[in-house]
């Protein structure tokens, strides 16, 4: 068996080849081979690593400052608009109108509300 | 630590940034690679946390203070991104992060990118078995051979503390090896 003589004394006292190096493994009560790493890769996969790849990808990508700004823009768009539509003349007026009046628009120029659009012929018949 | 400074300044520095970073990735991204891998177990996981990792080194260089070594700031995003790739990964099939990489293990004998042996394979369930904590002090420590003061900066925890986690962490896989019988 090959042996490793101690440096520090002239004794012979000796211990296997590699036997400090095993001490990590042999505590758990394991062989060296769970030590190595079992774990591997796709081939050639460091070599796909580059900072080119990153470098670009943080280019492209808008800042957060920007990306909110158009955020909060949409949702006052669709505020002010939802505001512009209930607060519309045209709706307003339709607001005001009783049933019976309704009732009587509708009869008055023939229309089937069933196949038309309801809402526009009323707010064409209160206009005129 | 004069050649890091200067570095550290060329990263900083729109002019040399990319250039720099270049040297960073090619310098750090296999031990890094290994570091996150050894966390979140799947080859694909860990691209993906890889490039958040690198990406977050780019954004953030500006706000390193040098107060630790680039090194250690590294790990630690590396570190931080893992165990949050895993929480969002976990919470998003409602199961805790512990059970998601406990059922990772489980499932490593299919993994075509694992090519332990038995050993390795009971290694390997045995220390997703640990707890968060013991389980990074245990890889970092065990399978990285990296030193306590090292650990100490990149966990944020005393090396007293890392001492305790690596003496419960070995106790635990012994234990767990020994009733599995696999030895």
């Amino acid at each position: 068996m090959s042996t490793t003589q101690n440096n520090r004394s002239s004794e012979a006292f000796r211990v296997p080849d590699g036997y400090f190096e095993t001490i990590n493994t042999r505590v758990l009560g394991m062989t060296t081979a769970a030590h190595k790493n079992p774990f591997s890769t796709p081939k050639g996969y460091f070599a796909t690593i580059e900072a080119g790849n990153w470098t670009k990808k943080i280019k492209k990508q808008p800042s957060v400052v920007r990306l909110n700004i158009l955020r909060y823009s949409a949702v006052a768009a669709v505020f002010f608009a939802v505001i512009l539509l209930t607060n519309s003349p045209a709706s307003s007026q339709l607001d005001t109108i009783e049933d019976s009046e309704i009732l009587a628009l509708v009869e008055a120029n023939w229309i089937m509300p069933m196949n038309l659009n309801w809402q526009k012929i009323l707010i064409q018949a209160i206009g005129r | 630590m004069s050649d890091e400074l200067a570095f550290i300044e060329s990263l900083r520095n729109p002019k040399t940034q990319d250039q720099a970073f270049s040297v960073l990735v090619e310098q750090n991204k296999e031990r890094l690679y290994w570091h996150i891998r050894k966390i979140v177990l799947d080859h694909y996981d860990s691209d993906d946390v890889l490039q958040n990792t690198f990406l977050k080194i780019y954004k953030n260089i500006g706000k390193f203070k040098g107060d630790s070594r680039l090194f250690t700031w590294m790990y630690r995003i590396a570190t931080n991104e893992s165990l949050t790739f895993l929480k969002q990964k976990s919470r998003k099939l409602g199961i805790q992060s512990n059970e998601y990489i406990h059922d990772k293990a489980q499932n490593l004998r299919s993994d075509p990118y694992f090519d332990g042996d038995e050993i390795a394979l009971e290694l390997q369930k045995a220390i997703a078995s640990l707890p968060d904590k013991q389980r990074l002090v245990f890889q970092m420590k065990y399978q990285e051979s990296m030193k306590y003061k090292d650990i100490s900066a990149i966990l944020g925890t005393s090396i007293g503390a890392l001492k305790t986690s690596y003496h419960h962490a070995v106790k635990k896989i012994k234990e767990k090896l020994t009733t599995d019988q696999t030895f």
